[in-house]
């Protein structure tokens, strides 16, 4: 190989610079704690246990509880590779097993085009044996890349035509009313998209809007059965979830739906840690609005809260 | 060496990233003897718009310092001035990639990367023969040699973000540089995926603001418009991945007047590339679409 020249180490710092400049952001939400905040937000609200109370009339009527799919067999569900289940998997799904449609869709999300492409990527990023790890840690690295390879591998025995349907099987157990497959629905659906680089969102922006569409919907509807876990993936994902058409409105949102899971992680005694960091996440999410909007928000988090507990 | 050869890698990375998205911006010919016209400077009035591009008088370089012409352009950009955001708006996005590099040193950044393993372009799905990497590094560079020289990359990479408003407010306005740009760079200063899904209704609306633009500047005379849907569709992500719709674009890219100083292998190669995923009743379909898309853009047709 030859030498680079002068003009291509001219050249390669340049290109270095570029590609290592960080990119321009937008502005983002402030992280940074927050004042003290009043005595009215709910972490500092020392209330009942939520089986101890009724709900009030305030809070709105939740929807009697989405009927629960039965459990698959064990062996579906902790079985390592997907090939060593595929075909019962998809045997149960096709005939209307909300629970192997779920299963089965969870697994195939990971085999999605993109899925595939990023651990291939991981393999190559990795596949450099760094001179300061000891033996054990190389050992272990080796490991994990042959967990990876072996990952693709089962994934690549899928049919193709298979391979990338995954969201669409969640879709499907989540149409069929369960809550929890519309959770897991807005779970996996966005953090599908999580794996996709720039140009891929791009490529599939109509698509992933009707995903967002679609899981506004689920979640909405998993909220009124009052489906586990469904005010926290609100909350998790709200960023997406919630308009950013009207920043007020979507300021109160977000901030409502961190107040209802701070409501609940208070009935559940969460560590005051997790407490009070949601307090500052809820109060970074109203910076700047007026205390209009901080009752706003506290009146609809309570209320959401209330919708279910003790349920 | 082990550093040398990761430095080289980087690099060639970012050489292939930009390439693809550079090449487009090879300056358009009326005719494969006129000068070139339409680099930095706009190639229609808004008056024109609505007809067959005007070629311009080639602009002299601005006697200012790098960063006095920014922000002059900036300035008359803030007074409405739809030129000066066209051209600003193009630097943004343009330049900021930009590096002087010879054609030999295209060539051994590519290989040497190639060499170290590094993924180059896809076109339709398959990765691009390293010879089309480097033949459309090449095509692009002195056009961004002429439309990049004097400018302080660095004071652009804070600006990016903007470039695209700027120059959708020139697209609207009729220019047709301003067009071609935008369909590069409507998704300039977004911080990552995280960063583009909060704001995916913009982006919906960006990337159908981008394919209308590549439409209207083909019906508007401009042959590189016809390059870009090619290059879309063989690689995306503004059009849905179709070897076909590629192939017909390129190929009426290339009868174009536009694309007769493109050298002979790379126009060659680049088609091979796209024929290798057609079977032979495609590729049959594939050339008489792009025959009956060169006809349609001659005679000033809105694209099918």
């Amino acid at each position: 190989m030859r030498r680079p020249g002068l003009a291509l180490v001219l050249l390669v710092t340049a290109l270095l610079a570029w590609r290592f400049w960080p990119a321009p952001r937008l502005p983002a939400p402030d992280a940074s704690p927050p004042p003290p905040a009043e005595l009215t937000a709910p972490a500092m609200q020392a209330e009942p246990a939520p089986s101890a109370r009724p709900a009030p009339a305030v809070a709105p009527a939740a929807a009697p509880a989405a009927p629960v799919e039965p459990p698959l067999p064990p062996h579906l569900r902790t079985a390592r590779r997907l090939s060593e289940v595929f075909d019962e998997l998809l045997r149960r799904a096709e005939s209307g097993d909300v629970s192997a449609m779920r299963e089965l869709g969870s697994r195939l999300v990971r085999c999605r085009d993109s899925s595939l492409r990023r651990l291939r990527r991981e393999i190559r990023e990795d596949s450099e044996v760094r001179p300061g790890l000891n033996a054990a840690a190389q050992a272990n690295a080796r490991r994990q890349q042959e967990n990876l390879r072996d990952d693709i591998a089962d994934c690549e025995a899928v049919p193709d035509a298979v391979r990338n349907s995954g969201l669409d099987w969640m879709e499907r157990a989540a149409a069929t009313g369960s809550g929890a497959a519309q959770v897991d629905y807005v779970e996996f659906a966005f953090g599908a998209f999580m794996q996709m680089d720039d140009d891929e969102v791009v490529a599939e922006i109509d698509e992933i809007r009707r995903r967002r569409d679609l899981a506004r919907r689920f979640v909405a509807e998993a909220m009124a059965h009052c489906a586990p876990r469904a005010s926290f993936v609100q909350y998790y994902w709200g960023d997406l979830l919630f308009d950013h058409g009207d920043a007020r409105a979507y300021a109160i949102n977000l901030a409502a739906a961190t107040d209802a899971v701070a409501r609940l992680d208070i009935a559940e005694g969460a560590p005051a840690t997790i407490v009070q960091g949601r307090q500052r996440q809820f109060e970074s999410a109203l910076r700047g609005f007026d205390a209009a909007a901080r009752a706003e928000a506290l009146r609809r988090g309570e209320a959401q809260f209330k919708a279910c507990a003790g349920r | 060496m082990r550093r040398t050869t990761r430095l080289l890698v980087s690099a060639a990375a970012a050489l292939f990233i930009a390439a693809l998205a550079q090449v487009g911006l090879k300056s358009a010919r009326t005719s494969p003897s006129a000068p070139s016209p339409v680099a930095a400077t706009p190639a229609v009035s808004p008056s024109d718009a609505s007809s067959r591009p005007v070629v311009a008088a080639p602009a002299k370089p601005p006697p200012l310092s790098s960063s006095d012409r920014l922000a002059e352009l900036d300035r008359s950009a803030a007074a409405g001035d739809v030129d000066a955001a066209a051209e600003f708006g193009g630097l943004l996005g343009v330049c900021g990639h930009y590096s002087p590099v010879s054609a030999a040193n295209i060539e051994e950044s590519v290989v040497t990367g190639m060499a170290a393993g590094l993924e180059p372009p896809q076109i339709a799905g398959t990765p691009a023969p390293p010879e089309l990497v480097i033949l459309l590094m090449q095509q692009a560079q002195p056009e961004l040699d002429q439309r990049c020289a004097g400018i302080d990359v660095k004071q652009l990479w804070e600006g990016q973000a903007r470039a695209p408003a700027l120059l959708e407010r020139a697209a609207d306005a009729g220019r047709i540089q301003a067009m071609l740009d935008y369909s590069r760079h409507a998704f300039a200063g977004y911080g990552g995926v995280n960063d583009m899904l909060s704001q995916m209704d913009e982006i919906a609306r960006r990337k159908q603001k981008a394919r209308a633009y590549l439409r209207r500047a083909a019906s508007l005379g401009e042959a590189r418009a016809l390059l870009l849907l090619g290059d879309a569709y063989a690689s995306g992500p503004l059009e849905k991945i179709d070897p076909q719709q590629a192939y017909a674009y390129m190929s009426a890219f290339f009868r174009s007047a536009a694309a007769q100083d493109w050298p002979p292998r790379l126009r060659e190669l680049y088609l091979q590339t796209l024929a290798q995923h057609l079977d032979a009743a495609q590729l049959a379909q594939a050339r008489a679409q792009g025959l009956q898309l060169y006809r349609d853009f001659e005679a000033g047709a809105p694209l099918r």
